[in-house]
């Protein structure tokens, strides 16, 4: 008799436990991120620091998962959406579109978020960044830095991984910003291409180079991994170049001025705090630019002095920009209209 | 020692190794200050706690079914076959795309079976060139394997990188394959798909070959002593690369019933390794197809638990290679060992 009681006891104790859990359970963020997963000073990282962010000032739970290739996307979403106990479960990256595309219809009930890349379905909200803006600026940068040192045929290079239209937005800002500000100069466009084009310091490198022969020396990449092939150009040409999604200046900070940064944490912490609130606006597309502090860059961890009246000058643009007085041209086909609509003072 | 008072033994032997990996890998849990019950009890739920959770680790049994066959078919004819890596993504890319360029043209039910079959020569055929290399140069099948591997994985991501890659993708794969020739799934929004029942009817087979056949007798005679199969009127050269062909075909079904089952189209660098873990599998089923099924349950098990393993305690997904490792080392390096030095004092 003894023993039923104290069983009872027990397993009152338990339900009461499980209950209590069930209750006051908080909010719980899934995240699967890219390839590559944490330490890599980027994409991974900047998420997983947002969603920290989200933990500590509003107590949201998340777990995270690092697949080891691309072929892991289908099964990790598989795997979270059939637990059934996140509010939303976000994806990082263009990458992992296909795989959402394919799992998210059969899982109407769960919410779903995608950084980086913009996907209609109804329970999928899209997390894309205004490139253009943050690209605006560091080509601003160029430009003026180009008035200073005052070449004959200001040049500047911009070296993207593709000519898609992802990486278009970067193209446009960097060149409308430069010419924005300092209408003589001219800016150099190439492509890396390939089979690796993210990947590809060698190519990269090669290109760099032959810019630099034709007279750039200030260098924009948008093209990933194969950034480094830039630096390295840099490093051995000794000329200027710019990072880009994460504040690459520390890598080699005598030849890297600035980054455009791509400020992932942000989207991943605003999409935390939207399934905390229940207004995760699925089925929507959400884009960050300055504004909202879903784009920026930064001079931070560069030793290049730069003179305060050029980045005074360059913030002062930004405040325009996030105060909509000036718009950043997001495809390079923009790019003369908003030249010709806009003169710099 | 009796034929079962033997298999106890090893039955034993397996699940002393299997415990001894675990605590060990619950030592280094502590070290590293992660609380190794709780990263265990994920590990169960994350294998067997739901029927998503079951079908996940059937879904990541199959391949390794597939292959385990392979490397033990090999290991019976007393040759090593380490290219099974290389003969998964050449199987899986021959099958993928011979089924998209069908498909336009031909109704499913004859393109599925002859992107398979397609996909099985193509696996048939790298299989066998170590087989031949062998035969006839008497290089080591092990030195061309790996190098087989390295061309076979480069040269399917340089296909779906290039020439072959999705139109309008960013990332290195195929056109999806059409609903209508992926396998179908055995329970809906999982990865489980029929692949299952191939893999099993080919376990039948193999064992059916390998007990019941003249082939699968000469296969055993060669593994047993390769001089006195030759004396005894066995084609030792024919059978080589008849074993390592036929071996790279099984290999390649594992790639193909990735491709057509779960995932539906050739994704670069799908494999990641399937085809290094059927050595082990291999090795702790003793290449008996009983003994390969219970292995690649064991390994699926820990590949889909430590999923829920680092999502909910925290510790990295890689924990499971160590475990995996670590089973490998107890099971297997004494065959290994007796495999390797057996041969060379022969």
């Amino acid at each position: 008799m003894r023993r039923i009681g104290i069983f009872a006891v027990v397993l009152l104790v338990a339900a009461s436990g499980f209950t209590f859990a069930q209750s006051s359970s908080p909010t719980r963020v899934g995240c699967i991120l890219g390839v590559g997963g944490l330490g890599d000073l980027s994409f991974n990282d900047l998420v997983y620091a947002g969603l920290q962010k989200a933990q500590k000032e509003l107590g949201i739970q998340f777990d995270y998962v690092e697949p080891q290739s691309i072929s892991d996307f289908e099964t990790y979403l598989r795997k979270m959406a059939s637990m059934k106990t996140y509010s939303v479960i976000i994806s990082v990256g263009y990458d992992q579109v296909d795989p959402l595309t394919k799992v998210a219809p059969q899982f109407p009930g769960q919410k779903f978020a995608i950084i980086d890349e913009s996907l209609n379905l109804p329970n999928v909200v899209s997390y894309v960044s205004k490139e253009e803006e943050g690209s605006f600026l560091v080509g601003a940068l160029a430009g003026f830095l180009k008035k200073a040192n005052t070449a004959k045929n200001p040049t500047i290079g911009f070296i993207a991984a593709l000519d898609i239209p992802l990486l278009d937005k970067f193209y446009a800002g960097y060149e409308a910003g430069a010419r924005y500000v300092n209408s003589s100069v001219k800016v150099i466009a190439n492509y890396i291409g390939g089979n690796a084009p993210f990947s590809d310091i060698t190519t990269a490198k090669e290109i760099a180079l032959k810019q630099f022969n034709q007279g750039a020396d200030i260098i924009y990449h948008a093209a990933g991994g194969s950034g480094l092939g830039v630096f390295q150009a840099a490093k051995e040409k000794n000329f200027y170049a710019i990072g880009v999604n994460s504040n690459q200046n520390p890598i080699d900070p005598n030849h890297i001025i600035a980054s455009m940064l791509k400020r992932v944490d942000t989207a991943a912490y605003k999409i935390a705090v939207a399934a905390k609130q229940g207004n995760l606006k699925t089925g929507k597309t959400v884009i960050l630019g300055l504004a909202d502090g879903g784009i920026d860059y930064t001079v931070e961890g560069s030793k290049v002095t730069i003179d305060p009246k050029i980045l005074k000058a360059v913030n002062d643009i930004k405040q325009s920009i996030i105060d909509g007085k000036l718009t950043a041209p997001d495809t390079h086909a923009k790019v003369e209209a908003f030249l010709k609509a806009n003169t710099y003072k | 020692m009796t034929r079962n008072r033997k298999y106890l033994e090893d039955v034993g032997f397996s699940l002393v190794a299997i415990l001894l990996s675990f605590l060990l890998v619950a030592v280094i849990m502590l070290i590293l200050g992660y609380n190794p019950i709780e990263a265990y009890k994920a590990l169960f739920e994350g294998a067997f706690g739901s029927s998503y959770s079951l079908s996940l680790t059937l879904s990541k049994s199959v391949p390794l079914i597939f292959v385990g066959l392979a490397v033990g078919f090999a290991l019976q004819g007393g040759l090593f076959n380490i290219g099974g890596e290389g003969q998964i993504y050449i199987g899986g890319f021959v099958a993928a795309i011979t089924g998209l360029l069908l498909s336009h043209t031909i109704p499913a039910f004859i393109t599925l079976p002859v992107a398979v079959l397609s996909g099985m020569a193509g696996g048939f055929l790298w299989g066998g060139t170590i087989g031949l290399i062998k035969a006839k140069l008497n290089i080591n099948e092990v030195i061309v394997a790996i190098m087989m591997n390295y061309i076979a994985q480069l040269m399917t991501s340089y296909f779906v990188n290039g020439p072959f890659i999705a139109a309008k993708s960013m990332t290195p794969q195929t056109e999806i394959l059409p609903l209508n020739l992926q396998l179908p799934k055995i329970i809906p929004n999982t990865q489980l798909t029929t692949s299952l029942y191939i893999a099993l009817i080919m376990c039948v087979l193999y064992g059916f070959v390998m007990k019941r056949t003249v082939f699968g007798f000469e296969v055993k005679a060669m593994g047993n002593n390769l001089h006195s199969a030759a004396t005894g009127g066995i084609y030792v050269a024919r059978n080589t690369v008849l074993i390592m062909a036929l071996s790279g075909a099984l290999a390649a079904m594992a790639g193909i019933f990735e491709v057509f089952g779960t995932y539906g189209r050739f994704i670069d660098g799908f494999s990641s390794g399937i085809g290094f873990t059927g050595i082990a599998i291999a090795f702790i089923g003793q290449s008996t197809p009983i003994g390969i099924i219970l292995a690649s349950l064991l390994f699926g098990s820990l590949q889909a638990g430590a999923m829920q393993m680092s999502m909910m305690a925290g510790i990295s997904a890689n924990i499971n290679n160590v475990i995996q490792g670590l089973v490998i080392v107890f099971i297997a390096t004494p065959n290994i060992i007796r495999f390797a030095f057996g041969k060379r004092r022969s």
